[in-house]
C-alpha cells in the first residue's frame, strides 16, 4: 500500500513510461484510476455482467501488453476507451449479423417524433435501461455517435457496416430513445 | 439540432457518472495481473523452456545411440548367418497410434516394393518354454536386458503378431493373417523396445494472425497455422490457412518423411459461439506414398510394402478460440487409424494437468482405453503457450488401445488468440 501511495500523485504519461519498465505498482495504480470508468464503460456495451467483467479484464491485458503502442500526447481515457471496443469488437459485431435484425431498417415509420417537451436528466441506471430496451446494433450505433463522437465512417469501418447502415442505424436509436424517455410537458 | 445536442450531453453526462455507481471485484485485478506476470517477471525463465525441450530430445537421441552401440556387439555374436541377417532387420517401432502419423514413422530402410513377408515357414523355430509371450513392455524389456543378452543367442523367443486389416489387404493373397514370427528375440530387439520411450512426438503448431484487431481495416480472413511435428524421427510440415468463415477450404497439407510423402486437399464448415467455443467438420481428400510395416507393433521382423493409397478421412473438431480441445480423425480409405483423445481443458493462464483421459481407436483396432496424462501448461509471450507432459497407459489388456503398455511424452508450443 505504501508503494502504491508514492505513485499515486503521478500523471497518467509517468506512468505509461513506468508501465514499459513492467513496474507492476504503477500498473496497480492506473488501473485503479481507471477502474470504476472502464467498467462502467463494459457494462454499457456489454450489458451482461460476466461479458463486461471479461472484456474489462481482456481490455487491461491488452492495454499493458501493448502499452508501448500509446503515444503520451493524447489523452489516456479515450485510447482505453478504443481498446476496450476492440476486445470485444468480435461479440459487438454478432449484433449485425440477420439474426439479431429481425425488423429491417427501412421500418422508421414506425417510429414518430415525440411532443416537443423537456427532458430529464438522465443517469447512469436510465442510460442502462435504454439501452437494454433498444436494438443491441442499434444502441451501440447509439453510444459510438453520441457518447463517443465517432464519426459514421470510423463506426462503419469498426464494426463493418456501411456508413448508410450506421447512418440509418442512429437515426432509428435517436428516434427510439425519444419515444423511451418521458418528456416534461414544458411550462408555457 | 438542438435536441441532437441536449440529447448528446445528456447521454455523455449519464455515461460517465457510470463510475460511481460501479463496483468492481478485486479478484479481477489479481486475474489481469496473472495474466501480466510472466511478461513481467519470468521471461527469462520462459525463454529456457523451449531449450529445453530441445536438449531433452537430443538427450533422449543419445541415449539411444548409447544404447544401441553398447548392445550392437551382442548382436553380432548371433550364432549363424541367419540369425545375423534377421538382426539386421529388426527396425526401430515406436509405439505410437496406429495413425497415419505413427504408420509413417520408422526410420526403416527401403525395401524392395513389392511385399512379401521376410519370413518363412522355414525361418520359424520352436517356442521356448520360458518367454511364452507375445508383449513386451519397454519395462519390461528394461528388466530382461542383461538376462535377454545372454539368452537369445540360444533361446529364441516366439513372437505371435496379427497385421492390421488395411495392411493385409495389401499383402499378398498367400500370407496368413496371423504369422508366426521368425528369428531369435536379439538384443538388438531387445533394444527396439525401449524405443517408445525415447522416439516421442514433438509438436510445434505457431498460428500467424493478419488480422490486427487494432486496425479494423485490417483483413479478417488472412490466418494459417503451421504445424511442425516429429512424430518418431519423420518430419511433418502442415500448413493449415483457416478462417473464421463458417465455411472453409484448407489449402494444402504436405506430409513428408522417411517412408512416406502425403498430399492433401481440405475443406469443411465450421461455427464458433460468441468465437470462443465451436466445432468444424472436414474432410480431406489427397494420396499417400508409403511403405506400410506388417506387425507394426511387435517385436518381430518387420516386412514392408510400399503402396499408394488414397487418404481420404473426416475429422470433427471441437475448439475454443483456435484451440482444437478435441479431434477425432476417421480415415475413410487406404489408412487405418482415427484417434479420439477427450480429456479436460483448463482455462487457467497456468496450470499444471493430472487426470484421466479415454483413447479410442476408431480404426483398426477399435480399442478403448483408459490412459493417465500429466503435465504442465504456461501462457507466456502474451498468447503463448509451452506444455509438457507425458500419458501413460496402464493397461495392456486385450480391448486396449496398445497391445502394451506405453507412455509418450508430450511437448507442445501453442499460440492463442481469443
Amino acid at each position: 500500500m505504501q508503494q502504491l501511495k508514492q505513485y499515486e500523485n503521478h500523471s497518467d504519461a509517468d506512468l505509461v513510461q513506468l508501465c514499459i519498465q513492467r513496474e507492476p505498482m504503477a500498473q496497480r495504480v492506473l488501473y485503479e484510476r481507471y477502474k470504476a470508468r472502464m467498467m462502467a464503460f463494459c457494462r454499457r456495451y456489454f450489458q451482461r455482467q460476466d461479458l463486461a467483467e471479461e472484456f474489462f479484464q481482456e481490455g487491461f491485458v491488452r492495454f499493458f501488453q501493448k502499452i508501448e503502442q500509446y503515444d503520451s500526447k493524447y489523452p489516456l481515457y479515450p485510447y482505453l476507451k478504443k481498446i476496450f471496443l476492440y476486445a470485444g469488437i468480435n461479440y459487438l459485431r454478432q449484433f449485425f449479423s440477420e439474426k439479431y435484425n429481425t425488423a429491417p431498417l427501412e421500418t422508421l415509420a414506425e417510429y414518430s417524433d415525440p411532443e416537443p417537451g423537456i427532458m430529464p436528466s438522465l443517469s447512469y441506471q436510465d442510460l442502462l435501461g435504454l439501452m437494454a430496451k433498444m436494438q443491441e446494433a442499434d444502441a451501440l450505433v447509439l453510444q459510438l455517435a453520441l457518447i463517443e463522437e465517432w464519426t459514421h465512417e470510423e463506426i462503419a469501418v469498426t464494426l463493418g457496416i456501411t456508413e448508410g447502415n450506421s447512418r440509418a442505424r442512429l437515426l432509428r436509436a435517436r428516434k427510439k430513445l425519444m419515444s423511451l424517455i418521458p418528456l416534461e410537458t414544458p411550462i408555457t | 439540432m438542438e435536441e441532437q445536442d441536449f440529447l448528446k450531453k445528456n447521454l455523455q453526462q449519464a455515461a460517465e457518472s457510470g463510475a460511481e455507481h460501479v463496483e468492481v471485484d478485486d479478484m479481477l485485478w489479481q486475474s489481469i495481473e496473472a495474466r501480466l506476470e510472466p511478461k513481467r517477471k519470468r521471461r527469462g525463465f520462459f525463454f529456457i523452456m523451449p531449450c529445453l525441450g530441445w536438449a531433452g530430445l537430443f538427450g533422449a537421441g543419445s541415449l539411444l545411440l548409447t544404447l544401441w552401440l553398447l548392445l550392437k556387439p551382442a548382436a553380432g555374436q548371433a550364432p549363424n548367418a541367419q540369425e545375423a541377417a534377421t538382426t539386421t532387420q529388426s527396425l526401430p517401432i515406436p509405439a505410437v497410434a496406429p495413425t497415419s502419423a505413427a504408420a509413417e514413422s520408422s526410420n526403416a530402410a527401403p525395401i524392395n516394393g513389392n511385399a512379401a513377408p521376410a519370413t518363412t515357414a522355414a525361418q520359424t523355430h520352436v517356442s521356448h518354454p520360458s518367454y511364452n509371450t507375445s508383449v513386451f513392455t519397454p519395462k519390461s524389456v528394461n528388466q530382461k536386458l542383461p538376462e535377454l543378452a545372454t539368452m537369445t543367442a540360444t533361446n529364441p523367443m516366439p513372437v505371435q503378431a496379427t497385421a492390421p486389416a488395411a495392411i493385409l489387404a495389401n499383402a499378398p493373397a498367400n500370407m496368413p493373417a496371423s504369422i508366426p514370427a521368425a528369428g531369435a528375440v536379439t538384443t538388438n530387439q531387445a533394444a527396439v523396445a525401449c524405443l517408445p520411450f525415447l522416439f516421442t512426438p514433438l509438436e510445434a503448431t505457431t498460428t500467424l494472425n493478419t488480422k490486427d484487431v487494432s486496425n479494423p481495416k485490417a483483413p479478417r480472413t488472412a490466418k494459417a497455422q503451421f504445424f511442425l511435428g516429429l512424430y518418431g524421427g519423420a518430419n511433418t510440415l502442415r500448413m493449415r490457412p483457416f478462417t473464421d468463415d463458417p465455411y472453409f477450404i484448407e489449402a494444402l497439407e504436405a506430409r513428408k518423411n522417411a517412408t512416406s510423402f502425403n498430399l492433401a486437399a481440405a475443406g469443411g464448415i465450421q461455427k464458433r459461439w460468441n468465437g470462443h467455443l465451436g466445432w468444424r467438420v472436414y474432410g480431406a481428400v489427397g494420396f499417400s506414398r508409403q511403405r506400410y510395416r506388417y506387425r507394426l507393433y511387435q517385436l518381430e521382423n518387420p516386412t514392408l510394402t510400399t503402396a499408394l493409397v488414397s487418404n481420404s478421412q473426416i475429422r470433427v473438431e471441437i475448439t475454443y478460440g483456435d484451440t482444437v480441445l478435441l479431434e477425432q480423425r476417421q480415415f475413410v480409405a487406404g489408412e487405418i487409424g482415427g484417434d479420439l483423445l477427450l480429456y479436460p481443458w483448463s482455462a487457467r493462464e497456468h496450470h499444471l494437468y493430472a487426470g484421466p483421459a479415454l483413447r479410442y481407436n476408431a480404426g483398426g483396432s477399435g480399442r478403448l482405453a483408459p490412459v493417465w496424462r500429466a503435465g504442465a501448461a504456461i501462457r507466456t509471450f502474451g498468447s503463448w503457450e509451452l506444455h509438457g507432459g507425458m500419458s501413460w497407459q496402464p493397461y495392456a489388456a486385450p480391448w486396449s488401445y496398445f497391445e502394451t503398455r506405453t507412455i509418450q511424452w508430450e511437448f507442445g508450443v501453442r499460440r492463442y488468440w481469443r
